[in-house]
């Protein structure tokens, strides 16, 4: 039995411990949690106020193609969850989220080196 | 939210007041008692850099950065010396102490920051090392 | 054997990793101005680090998370949220004084002026934090810091009057031309400078990023134990050494260079060039800690990947924030502001965020959802709250006290 309250705002790893993202909102039905929600957009949504819609829009503009759902992640795919929500699976099975690809694609990866282990 | 704003508003118009009101004897001498402050410190460490580079105990480039360092502290003194004319008679006779205290200030400090022997830099030691106590003898005397 | 040389390895990097430009600036210009009258604010601050650093590291030890991580789930989004602008602000404040601080020192070596080095540190520094590995980035810099070591020495070399130093020390107070006023924005300062937040969020990331576990604990414990107070002698040394030579002649320090003197005046070209080692090891080191803290405060609130583990393309979004960080620092000093007025900004500002990060660590040391049995005892408990205290009264002081005294210029 997971409470909502106990998840919001914690790490999601994965399988291999590589963090996901954050517990940024959670999908309730019929009192129980069926997902977490992960992202700046769900996470703007849940601040609110003037700061959270404004992350929240410019996540969504990020998305890709925009105005994209925020990620989820039903909550069969929860391995454990101690300090942190460790997920069963890995995380090249989620959705990737857009900020990183933007920024890893359009700058990062353009950066001689940024494949190397330092 | 009115009761900040209000306080902010009073506090900010209380400052304007402060900075507009004409200066008179206090302030002045304040500020003069701070530009020989300033000035006391670029001479006294100007002296200090000189007599250790005579003991041969600094390199040349360290000097160079030092002395520039004791001549934007003088800069910044001379500008709040010129920054303010003197509100009345006695405030007058403040700046006539000073100036020429600050005029050989910058002289011996610029030409010990550039002596090329020891002899020009065992004289500025003796200027600045001069200059220093009477810059504190003002501070003594109107602080 | 191995162990024994990393918990060694740990405290010199400790030691030298405790001073930065704040620990130069503060230290030297309060020995200059009032002796060593601030002597007691050194020992209060160590003593505070110590005690958070040392619950930083065990929570980190034992839940495998960095604080900052847990922060947002003990304040909640919002909270958290300005409590990471704060911070952000505040760091980002601290690079751009470390790098000032780096430029002064090669100008000291060079005579090349600062701002013009400015660009070119900031480039390496991107590139160092880009390529090279942490372990050994941590290691070269604190080790080289150990030089500062010199000014230790220089004083035992120095004419100077003990029975006068040890009545400054014994009876703190402004002394003459000085007033409390100026004492106390001193000690604010003094204070900020030894408890700077960056310290907590680089150590317990850093930990993480050697992937300690629970039994690191002892590591942990002996690196923050000996070599915090054993850097906080050296800070004391700085401020010694300025007593005995400036005090006497009533003057004050506002430039590096006149802090690298007493070394000089001790040891002669050798010291000095000790001095101006240990400011850069020391400057740049910290340039590297706080950079890379830049990236460790945003990544870890949004839960994205970070650290140097990673190639950078597996932390893109990180990466991105350490290069804003180190672009924003250049940027502050690019206004030409006097890096060592930036310092003293700076020291004033960390004073007003330090609750902000405290409390949070307080408040998860003592979650036993995260650390079971290895919460916070009543020691740690007792002077955590001490602390927060202390912590809270130099916050609230520090803008007033910067204001009537003009930034401590009387």
């Amino acid at each position: 039995m997971l409470i909502g309250f106990d998840l919001l705002d914690r790490q999601i790893l994965d399988a291999d411990g590589e963090p996901v993202g954050k517990v940024d909102d959670v999908e309730i039905e019929d009192g129980t949690v069926v997902a977490l929600l992960s992202g700046q957009q769900a996470l703007g949504e849940r601040i609110g106020g003037r700061i959270g819609r404004w992350i929240a829009a410019t996540a969504r503009r990020m998305s890709e193609p925009p105005d994209q759902p925020p990620a989820r992640i039903p909550v069969d795919l929860i391995a454990e969850v101690t300090s942190a929500v460790t997920l069963s699976v890995r995380r090249e099975l989620l959705v990737d989220p857009p900020l990183e690809t933007w920024l890893r694609d359009h700058l990062i990866a353009r950066i001689p080196g940024a494949r190397d282990e330092s | 939210m009115a009761v900040a704003a209000g306080a902010v508003t009073i506090l900010w118009a209380g400052l304007a007041y402060d900075v507009a009101r004409p200066a008179d004897y206090r302030d002045y001498s304040r500020t003069m008692v701070q530009v020989a402050e300033s000035a006391h410190d670029a001479a006294q460490t100007g002296r200090l850099v000189a007599q250790e580079q005579l003991a041969g105990r600094l390199t040349g480039l360290y000097s160079v950065a030092a002395y520039d360092d004791a001549a934007k502290g003088l800069a910044g003194a001379q500008k709040k010396f010129a920054a303010q004319g003197p509100p009345d008679k006695a405030s007058a006779e403040l700046r006539d102490r000073l100036s020429p205290l600050l005029a050989g200030t910058v002289e011996a400090l610029g030409d010990t920051a550039e002596a090329g022997d020891d002899r020009t830099r065992e004289i500025g030691v003796e200027k600045l090392g001069g200059l220093a106590s009477q810059f504190q003898d003002f501070i003594e005397a109107y602080g | 054997m191995k162990r024994v040389f990393a918990v060694a390895l740990g405290i010199l990097t400790a030691i030298g990793g405790f001073v930065d430009i704040g620990d130069i600036v503060a230290n030297a210009e309060a020995g200059a101005r009032f002796g060593i009258a601030h002597a007691w604010v050194l020992v209060v601050g160590v003593v505070g680090i110590c005690v958070y650093a040392e619950m930083a590291g065990r929570v980190t030890a034992v839940s495998g998370r960095p604080v900052f991580d847990l922060v947002r789930e003990r304040l909640g989004p919002r909270v958290a949220l300005a409590n990471l602008a704060g911070s952000l602000l505040v760091t980002v404040l601290t690079l751009g004084a470390e790098i000032g601080g780096v430029g002064l020192a090669l100008q000291l070596a060079t005579s090349v002026d600062y701002l013009l080095w400015v660009p070119v540190i900031g480039f390496v520094l991107w590139a160092a934090l880009w390529r090279a590995k942490f372990s050994v980035l941590e290691n070269i810099f604190g080790l080289t810091g150990l030089v500062l070591i010199v000014f230790v020495i220089a004083y035992f070399r120095l004419p100077a009057d003990h029975g006068e130093l040890l009545r400054q020390a014994t009876h703190p107070s402004p002394g003459d031309g000085e007033d409390w006023g100026t004492y106390w924005f001193m000690a604010v300062a003094l204070f900020a400078s030894a408890l700077t937040p960056y310290e907590v969020f680089f150590f317990s990331s850093g930990a993480v990023e050697e992937r300690w576990n629970a039994k690191d604990l002892l590591t942990s414990r002996i690196n923050v134990f000996a070599g915090f107070p054993l850097g906080g002698l050296l800070a004391f040394a700085l401020m010694l050494t300025s007593a005995t030579v400036f005090h006497p002649l009533d003057l004050s320090v506002d430039s590096l260079s006149q802090v690298a003197l007493p070394a000089a005046i001790a040891f002669g070209k050798l010291g000095l060039a000790a001095a101006i080692l240990g400011f850069f090891a020391a400057t740049f080191g910290a340039a590297m800690e706080t950079g890379l803290s830049t990236g460790y405060t945003v990544a870890q609130y949004f839960g994205w990947n970070w650290g140097k583990l990673r190639k950078p393309r597996d932390a893109a979004r990180f990466h991105t924030v350490v290069m804003a960080g180190i672009l924003a620092g250049i940027a502050v000093l690019m206004t030409s502001i006097d890096p060592i007025q930036l310092t003293e900004y700076t020291l004033v500002f960390s004073a007003v965020a330090l609750p902000l990060t405290y409390l949070p660590i307080l408040v998860v040391a003592n979650d036993r959802g995260y650390l079971g049995d290895r919460v916070n005892g009543r020691l740690a408990n007792g002077l955590g709250t001490v602390y927060l205290i202390v912590v809270l009264a130099a916050a609230v002081a520090a803008i007033p006290l910067m204001i009537i005294t003009r930034m401590g210029g009387g």
